[in-house]
């Protein structure tokens, strides 16, 4: 390759160094993937936290729903919960990685472009139905996202409170 | 080639729109998630993700150009304008998607193959093609490492916990049935589902026999689509978007001289 494609060469060994010292620091960088998933231990646990929704005629399954679906839906469930519990922990590494070489002003326009804000996790449940509406076919007047938990010994019951992480109105 | 790869992609694509998760489809998500990856900081840094999931028209013309791009790509594939539009769209819709869900996925076969068709010659072609093959084989013999490394391999119940971790909000829904009897079978019996986490690890790692030879890639492909089959079955985890991984292990040149040999002889 060297000889027919010079370019090539020098940007697959860059490659390769960048692959390599990513995999060393742990910390995936596109297009430097790293497919660690399920590889660490997996301690036991008494009992598993889900996000269900609950309308008003009992929880609606959205293991119905496709992959991508679920995903856009359950998962930012998780992530919106996890920020207003902890808050945005991007602003510590902003501080970390450009402190030092940027002013003021350069770490304002950091924070506005890499930061959720308030107004946006107030923005979220309301996205959220907007987007439950578009994806589920039934049409229900309010739905609640709730946190609950299923127990990991059989018969994996789910336990009988639910927290409630938003209710929003449909219509 | 071109056509069928490219024709791969716009199914993927239609299987994102009927899945409601192209960009225009996502309602303006608020929250974004660069998470700690710089190129993800670099692209919303250039306020390009958050711009198009906040703004409908713009994100309905990404996901038409992105769409159309694909379709000419198919129907002209010498061409690399389009082509040069696919591959970049197809990265920019990951990184958004990722962001707007709050986590980045591994599903990156749609990432990948397209690349090598921005070559313009044959030669280089062929060798970023190549290059494509040892990468996605490169991507699963880390994550067999992975395994041993981190000790999920040794760790006896590992793939029994992975289990009820992932079906916990199925179980919620399905209390009976083939599916619900299996899972709680392998649950309950954690020495046998290992066994089916050291199939995978051995499925990863056997990508190694790729780097050195191409006379078992029937196999290693065969292993690929097993070891996703298994996720899906098992971890529903869907395996549309990186079924475009399984392209280098196809007999591309076999199936070109069985057409041109049939050609010829009509």
């Amino acid at each position: 390759m060297y000889k027919e494609w010079r370019l090539m060469f020098w940007l697959l060994l860059l490659f390769v160094v960048g692959q390599f010292f990513f995999m060393a620091k742990g910390i995936q960088n596109v297009p430097f993937f790293l497919y660690y998933m399920y590889s660490q231990k997996h301690p036991p646990k008494d009992s598993i936290a889900v996000y269900l929704i609950k309308t008003s005629t009992g929880y609606y399954d959205h293991k119905k729903l496709s992959s991508r679906e679920q995903e856009l839906l359950m998962n930012s469930v998780g992530y919106y919960v996890n920020l207003k519990r902890d808050g945005d922990g991007i602003n510590e590494t902003i501080k970390k990685r450009f402190g030092k070489i940027t002013g003021k002003g350069g770490l304002s326009y950091l924070q506005e472009q890499l930061v959720n804000d308030s107004s946006a996790l107030l923005q979220f449940p309301e996205w959220w139905g907007r987007y439950f509406q578009t994806v589920v076919k039934n049409k229900f007047d309010s739905v609640s996202v709730v946190r609950s938990y299923v127990s990991t010994a059989p018969p994996y019951n789910k336990s009988a409170t639910d927290s409630l992480v938003f209710t929003i109105k449909l219509k | 080639m071109a056509r069928a790869i490219f024709s791969w992609l716009f199914i993927i694509l239609v299987h994102f729109f009927f899945n409601n998760s192209l960009l225009s489809q996502l309602q303006q998500p608020p929250l974004i998630y660069p998470g700690s990856d710089n190129s993800f900081w670099l692209l919303h840094m250039l306020n390009i993700p958050q711009f198009l999931l906040q703004h409908c028209w713009a994100a309905l013309i990404f996901d038409i150009l992105l769409t159309c791009s694909c379709i000419i790509c198919i129907i002209i594939p010498q061409q690399r304008v389009f082509t040069w539009i696919t591959v970049a769209g197809t990265w920019i819709l990951y990184i958004a998607y990722c962001s707007a869900a709050g986590k980045h996925y591994a599903q990156i076969g749609y990432l990948l193959a397209p690349i090598p068709f921005l070559a313009l010659s044959m030669k280089r072609f062929d060798m970023l093609w190549e290059l494509v093959r040892y990468w996605v084989c490169f991507l699963y013999v880390c994550a067999g490492i992975y395994k041993l490394w981190y000790g999920g391999f040794i760790y006896s119940d590992n793939m029994s916990h992975i289990l009820v971790q992932d079906n916990a909000e199925w179980f919620v829904f399905t209390r009976s049935g083939p599916a619900y009897g299996l899972y709680q079978y392998l649950v309950e019996n954690p020495g046998i589902s290992q066994w089916f986490y050291r199939i995978a690890t051995f499925f990863d790692l056997a990508m190694l026999v790729g780097f050195f030879t191409k006379r078992y890639d029937k196999w290693l492909l065969a292993g690929l689509v097993l070891f996703h089959l298994g996720n899906f079955l098992l971890l529903h985890i869907s395996f549309v978007e990186q079924s475009l991984i399984f392209a280098p292990f196809l007999p591309w040149r076999r199936w070109a001289n069985h057409f041109q040999t049939n050609t010829s002889d009509d």
